[in-house]
């Protein structure tokens, strides 16, 4: 409650009140062009919500390259997290593009404060741009967010940005769809490049698509091609679970596509983090369950929320509390792979990430337990692919083995039980 | 029954609230020995080779009190205030209990611990509450005992400030040292570099006190309380201010801290020395905000690991003390940058 005089109140208001007339003649003065760093392939489905919800123009940053990761390299501090750098170097370059608006989310961790540091830096390199910093410190709760892209530009209608929601959710869980039977089939196709050429043709429909059947359409064709493509999979093939941290393990070029790299000497690559299953779809696996956690849904732990309780449940073995930000989700999505039989693990990681780098010692108790090797890959602005690959391939190779050796070992004993007229454990009962 | 506390991490924060705590209830306690290097050495062999300093520290002083206590006292604590109002803790301190859980797994150790998660609804005050069952006291002794304990921790962090504004009005060349209790008090990280400086004849301003409760609530009013209790307007009024001059939406309690003794130190002091422990997480973002923002006073950004020889730190504290002394000489009263 202000308990102010009127004097005081009243110019309290006249100044806010200038304040933010002048910040509307800017703001009125120069023309939107939102960007948003690179994860993935989210971006075709962040520029259809800007241009198609939003009604604003969308800038897409170039995709990263060495020169991104230089320029976001120099410019911030230096042991920041990869992600902090990257999307510098891609706030640049969009900038380059002809980018204004420069677009940040929140996080439960480091990230959260991502936008401000970015701004500052940015600024003081002498970029003019507005920082939409769409984190809860920033606003408060979702009015206040919805009352600050309604002051970047007073003509965006709410009503338009719902129109635009099913379409947007449609490709991001079509994009994920499609990438995961890529992932889990690329290893083994007849003709090298053939999921590659299909994958690319469904992505360059999603760029095109103006409304949700478009999407349905290019979904319906990509995963129609890919089962009519052959494939020598075999009946048990080799299968790796790939964990970690947020960013990394959503963006290839940050985690210098290591899933690609793995599945392509013939393994089933499976993961499970991505935007369907950390923003859109709860892991409860009953509706009831999923309904209970879109009403427990808690802004300020953007986006862990929606998997926290569920997750965190199934790892009661190893934590009793959350780890905190995606180590839960890393922990819970490892025992799950390791209970299934899988033959590896693949932890990815930016250097320093505190969340991913507590839940080292759980994963190697894990690792121990259920007798599954994992492979830990920590990622900073290195450039050269060759360490990564090298350690993909021993790590490939070890699990190739071991798995032939389990088989070998399998088919000797059904031969001595055979010879000798041992009974089988069936048998016995 | 014996509890044994980790020298390290929330320790240095926190010692008052839990010994008494502890003491009040009747239990003894014994803390691990101060930082040596076979501690550093444990700490560094049981940790992921990437952690700060300063939690390696914390691993190998909980090694150090096996044999020496039955149970071992983590707590794990997110965040301070309502719905975390006041901030929160880097997320190393929300995995504490789990990562010695992992880590002493096979060891057969026991480890004690209290789930502080104010915006999750877990207060302070309960998690110490449902501490009582597991020590074998009922929940009524143990709030009274909170209750002392937290009276008793927020008036010595009241007299800890009182101690560096006493500090801050001497003569000479004065230095804000800014950094985390933790660091800046440890045998081995921040206590050597504190000696240094007062060696080469300056003056450390090393404001660590907590500043999340209600302040007001000690010495304002009270006829029983001295007057050296009560803090002086100036600092009283940047208290009152919910956020820092220098950026206001750090989402880290202790790092808004930090903040806040900048904004009311920088003005008696001639420089500041930031001491960090690589790679901190929160420190790496708000380090770059600090030294962008405050442009009128020389800062030196010592980062540490786990190095041995003192050497390199000790010319970096020598050259900056100079050119601090060559400043106030030339009568500077430029920005430093």
């Amino acid at each position: 409650m202000n308990r102010c005089s009127k004097g005081v109140k009243d110019k309290r208001q006249m100044n806010r009140g200038a304040k933010e007339a002048r910040e509307k003649t800017q703001m009125s003065q120069c023309v939107k062009r939102l960007s948003y760093p690179r994860l993935g392939n989210y971006g075709i489905a962040i520029q259809y919500f800007v241009t198609h919800g939003a009604g604003l123009e969308y800038v897409p940053p170039p995709p990263m390259s060495k020169r991104t990761i230089d320029l976001g390299a120099k410019h911030s501090p230096d042991f920041a997290c990869a992600p902090f750098k990257c999307m510098m170097g891609c706030y640049i370059e969009a900038m380059e593009k002809g980018a204004t608006v420069l677009v940040q989310t929140g996080g439960t961790c480091r990230l959260g404060y991502y936008g401000e540091l970015h701004e500052q830096i940015l600024g003081d390199l002498g970029y003019e741009f507005e920082m939409l910093n769409l984190s809860l410190p920033r606003y408060g709760n979702i009015l206040g967010m919805i009352r600050g892209i309604k002051k970047l530009s007073p003509e965006i209608s709410l009503i338009r940005m719902l129109r635009a929601i099913p379409a947007t959710v449609k490709m991001i869980l079509s994009i994920d769809r499609v990438e995961d039977y890529r992932r889990k089939n690329m290893g083994f196709e007849r003709e090298r490049g053939a999921f590659d050429k299909i994958y690319n043709e469904f992505l360059d429909a999603l760029n095109r698509a103006d409304k949700l059947m478009d999407v349905r359409q290019a979904y319906k064709r990509a995963m129609a091609l890919f089962s009519q493509t052959p494939t020598d999979k075999p009946t048990h093939p080799l299968r790796v679970g790939v964990v970690g941290e947020y960013f990394t393990i959503m963006d290839p070029y940050s985690n210098h596509e290591a899933e690609e790299k793995i599945a392509r000497m013939g393994t089933e690559v499976h993961r499970w983090m991505n935007l369907t299953h950390s923003v859109i779809f709860p892991p409860n696996k009953n509706p009831f369950g999923q309904l209970i956690s879109y009403l427990r849904y808690r802004l300020r732990r953007f986006p862990s929320s929606i998997w926290d309780d569920t997750l965190k449940a199934e790892c009661a073995d190893y934590t009793e509390y959350n780890v905190g930000s995606s180590g839960i989700s890393t922990v819970a999505i490892a025992q799950r792979y390791a209970k299934a039989g899988f033959d590896g693990l693949i932890h990815v990681k930016s250097f320093g990430c505190t969340p991913e780098m507590d839940v080292i010692p759980i994963l190697h108790n894990i690792s121990a337990d259920y007798k599954i090797p994992i492979l830990f890959l920590n990622y900073d602005t290195q450039t050269s692919d060759v360490g990564i690959e090298t350690r993909l391939e021993a790590f490939y190779d070890m699990i190739s083995m071991a798995k032939a050796a389990r088989e070998k070992e399998t088919a000797i004993m059904r031969l001595y039980r055979a010879a000798t007229h041992a009974p089988t454990n069936k048998e016995k009962t | 029954m014996t509890v044994g506390i980790p020298r390290a991490l929330l320790y240095y924060r926190y010692r008052l609230l839990w010994k008494t705590f502890f003491s009040e209830l009747g239990i003894a306690t014994v803390v691990s020995p101060k930082t040596n290097k076979s501690i550093l050495d444990m700490g560094c062999s049981l940790a992921v080779d990437e952690n700060c300093l300063s939690s390696k520290l914390f691993f190998g002083h909980v090694a150090a009190l096996f044999g020496n206590c039955d149970i071992i006292f983590v707590p794990r604590i997110t965040g301070e205030g309502q719905c975390g109002r006041h901030g929160l803790l880097c997320s190393r301190f929300e995995a504490l209990y789990d990562i010695c859980e992992n880590i002493f797994r096979d060891q057969g150790i026991l480890f004690l611990t209290c789930n502080v998660d104010p915006a999750e609804g877990e207060s302070e005050a309960g998690a110490f509450a449902g501490m009582a069952g597991i020590l074998g006291k009922t929940r009524r002794k143990a709030r009274a005992a909170y209750e002392k304990a937290r009276l008793a921790w927020e008036e010595d962090a009241l007299s800890r400030l009182r101690a560096e504004e006493e500090k801050s009005l001497k003569d000479g060349v004065k230095i804000l040292v800014i950094s985390h209790s933790y660091n800046l008090r440890d045998e081995y990280i921040g206590l050597p570099i504190l000696q240094y400086i007062e060696k080469l004849g300056a003056v450390p301003i090393c404001p660590d006190a907590p500043l999340c409760f209600p302040y007001q609530r000690h010495g304002k009013g009270k006829s029983d309380s001295s007057p050296g209790q009560r803090l002086p307007k100036s600092t009283a009024r940047r208290l009152h201010e919910p956020d820092s001059l220098i950026c206001d939406r750090a989402p880290w309690l202790m790092s808004r801290e930090l903040l806040k003794y900048i904004d009311i130190f920088r003005d008696r002091t001639d420089g500041i020395i930031l001491i960090t422990a690589f790679p901190c997480g929160p420190d790496s973002l708000i380090n770059e905000m600090i030294l962008r923002r405050v442009t009128d006073r020389p800062i030196l950004n010592l980062i540490l690991d786990a190095q041995d020889a003192q050497a390199g730190i000790e010319t970096r504290i020598e050259s900056f003390i100079d050119i601090i002394r060559f400043r106030r000489k030339a009568g500077a009263s430029e920005p430093a940058r």
